[in-house]
């Protein structure tokens, strides 16, 4: 099981929204991380074959992605999730597995499956005009596993879901990972953190890093530093570095988290970097690296 | 075709499910019935006063035709119409005198056919005229007739060729001519224009959605990542497209039919086309008419729901196909373009909604072709249907390759 980009590059006009991408994506879930406009839709939509790229090719299993049988392998969950107000959650999932070919029998049990899967079994023939923003995303989320895909993408899929849903979604993921390619795009860390075996690091449409979370933060080790300081110098090391966190303590004492390629302050100590660090790292606004 | 009936019937649902489209679907039924027995509602007034009900004026009138009915229209029936308005009195309103109402109002449908023989560019032929009229001219109906419309030929700037076909048409048609009620059949004529014009507005409503929604609703997106969503989905979409217009189109005119028919009588199905169109050079009976005039408005619709499907592929919202298929249907309703001008007056017929009149399937102008010369009645469908296909396939191309961006 093999999804390959070959030096997949998408241009609009003079911008460059995606720059000779080569990746070979294997069983496993893949975590992609990138600020806004970093070109991570981009990417998934040509790899979902609904976005044509300039150049480069895309393959499963040296399938080209514009023929019919790479999109019968496809799971895909937009960011902006479209759907029909009038339809039924379990019309709508019927509907979806018409489009992706599964057999009639199958695609009613497949898809009471998945609406359990996503407690929404006892709204499966409500209107999905009711439905609340993390139902929708729930039955998106539904929608994308219906042909048992062996590739799912997923793009911003825990948007909107309560904590306990995104934990509960998390799960999910890790399990389908097993024996499928899941590609992950989120803006929320920690779930990529949490599940995903190989993080893909975009930037300015360019694949900067990828690797596993501990390869991926070594980046940064060493770079990442704690202290406490007075509100007057806190005001200073904000002003020249970029700020993890940063908390009120007693006595007008403030406590920082930054990132600085050397010692910010006398007073620092170097902390174990996270993964959030290295999104800070290489994402704070104007950040050259 | 696995999984294409499934898909077929999503689109139905998608379309049929929407409050707009069932209110629009319902809407126009009430308009077709209104259309048809709207000449009933009311009185016949005469002099300013109601005289009857429009309902019993049409009752009668009808029963006073069909005594007349399967007589021919030969000079012994002229002149038995103008020894009945003859005894009419002078009067500013004739049909307000005893006179009309008792001895000529039955034969008041015989009267309006002898009198646009007669009526000239430059003259009316009236009541007074008609009361004049002689036993030479009455039995010289036919022939004035004949040169009418040969002058009308000649003076078109058509072939020779063309010309001859329109005489020889014109030839075969029986004389003299058969009298019958036909009230069923030439409210039918009447009114098939603006039908057709209700039915395209309601045909580019229901579909305008069939591809921009996806496009406004973002799920352009499931569909073209999904295994039959550039290929299947969208022959589905054109099957749901073409097949929602015929089932709207022949409810439509076949509910307007049958109606016309149930309300006003059904009898003249073989009567010529002539007792309503005296000059009409088709040697078509009433019956015959009316099926080429379901026929070439069902290609209409054809066209109709192509160039709407090729709008929704295109626009990205279903109200801008809605505006701009507006303009298309009522504009060229709103003119009209000379028989002198005969590529601009052949190109206006082909428009959706001028195609449903029984003045452009009628035409004497015909469609001329490297010698060819085409009766529109052929051409008109013919070239609804090759329209259609173009556009179809265009709308195919543009969502199969829509890109997200």
């Amino acid at each position: 099981m093999e999804l390959e980009l070959d030096r997949v590059t998408k241009q609009y006009g003079n911008k460059t929204a995606c720059d000779r991408i080569s990746i070979t994506f294997q069983k496993g879930v893949y975590g992609l991380l990138g600020a806004n406009g970093a070109g991570k839709t981009t990417l998934i939509r040509m790899i979902c074959g609904v976005l044509a790229p300039t150049s480069g090719t895309i393959s499963f299993n040296k399938i080209d992605v514009s023929h019919e049988d790479y999109r019968d392998a496809l799971g895909y969950l937009p960011q902006e999730f479209g759907y029909y107000p009038e339809f039924s959650a379990l019309d709508f999932l019927l509907y979806i597995a018409a489009l992706k070919g599964v057999p009639k029998p199958q695609a009613k049990e497949k898809a009471w499956e998945l609406l359990k899967q996503v407690s929404l079994e006892k709204d499966a023939r409500k209107r999905i005009k009711t439905f609340s923003g993390g139902m929708k995303q729930r039955l998106g989320i539904a929608q994308s596993m219906l042909n048992n895909p062996q590739i799912l993408i997923l793009d911003e899929p825990t948007a909107g879901l309560d904590p306990k849903e995104r934990i509960h979604f998390r799960n999910m993921i890790s399990c389908l990972g097993e024996d499928r390619i899941v590609l992950l795009s989120t803006h929320i860390v920690s779930d990529i953190e949490h599940i995903a075996g190989t993080i893909l690091v975009m930037k300015d449409g360019s694949l900067i890093h990828q690797g596993t979370r501990n390869e991926i933060i070594s980046a940064i080790d060493g770079k990442v530093w704690e202290c406490t300081l007075s509100q007057s110098d806190a005001i200073d090391i904000c002003k020249k570095y970029p700020v993890i966190n940063l908390r009120q303590e007693s006595a007008g004492m403030v406590f920082l988290r930054l990132i600085s390629e050397e010692k910010p302050c006398a007073e620092a100590f170097i902390a174990q970097a996270t993964l959030e660090d290295l999104y800070l790292y290489y994402f704070s606004e104007g950040s050259e690296q | 075709m696995r999984g294409f009936w499934n898909l077929v019937g999503f689109e139905y649902k998608k379309i049929l499910c929407k409050r707009s489209i069932q209110f629009t679907l319902i809407l126009s039924v009430i308009l077709t019935v209104f259309n048809v027995s709207v000449t009933l509602f009311g009185d016949y007034y005469v002099d300013g006063t109601p005289y009857e009900s429009n309902y019993a004026a049409m009752v009668k009138d009808r029963a006073y035709a069909r005594s007349l009915s399967g007589r021919p229209l030969d000079s012994g029936l002229i002149m038995e119409t103008v020894r009945a308005y003859a005894q009419i009195p002078p009067s500013d309103v004739y049909q307000s005198t005893q006179e009309y109402q008792t001895i000529a109002r039955p034969y008041s449908d015989i009267y309006e056919v002898i009198r646009s023989v007669f009526n000239t560019a430059s003259k009316r032929f009236n009541m007074e005229d008609f009361q004049m009229l002689t036993k030479t001219e009455a039995e010289g109906y036919y022939n004035i007739r004949h040169e009418k419309l040969a002058q009308h030929i000649l003076q078109t700037r058509m072939s020779d060729k063309a010309k001859e076909q329109v005489m020889a048409m014109d030839a075969q048609i029986k004389t003299p001519f058969s009298f019958s009620y036909t009230d069923g059949y030439t409210r039918y004529f009447i009114l098939i224009n603006t039908l057709g014009l209700f039915c395209e507005f309601v045909i580019a409503v229901c579909l305008a959605p069939l591809y921009s929604r996806e496009y406004t609703s973002g799920t352009d997106q499931l569909i073209l990542s999904s295994k039959y969503g550039k290929n299947k989905l969208i022959a589905a979409k054109i099957f749901t497209g073409f097949s929602m217009t015929l089932i709207l189109g022949l409810i439509q005119l076949t509910l307007a039919f049958f109606l016309s028919l149930a309300i006003f009588g059904a009898d003249g199905g073989n009567a010529p086309l002539q007792l309503f169109n005296s000059l009409s050079p088709y040697p078509l009976s009433m019956a015959q008419t009316s099926l080429m005039l379901m026929v070439v408005s069902l290609f209409a619709f054809l066209m109709t729901g192509a160039i709407t499907m090729l709008l929704s592929a295109n626009l990205k919202t279903p109200f801008g196909v809605i505006v701009l298929m507006s303009v298309l249907l009522i504009a060229p309703m709103l003119g009209s373009v000379s028989e002198q001008n005969i590529l601009f007056h052949n190109l206006y017929q082909l428009f959706p909604t001028q195609m449903t009149s029984l003045s452009s399937v009628t035409a004497i102008i015909q469609y001329e072709f490297g010698g060819f010369v085409i009766h529109p009645y052929i051409f008109l469908p013919l070239f609804a249907l090759t329209l259609s296909v173009i556009l179809t396939s265009l709308s195919y191309h543009i969502f199969k390759y829509h890109q997200i961006v």
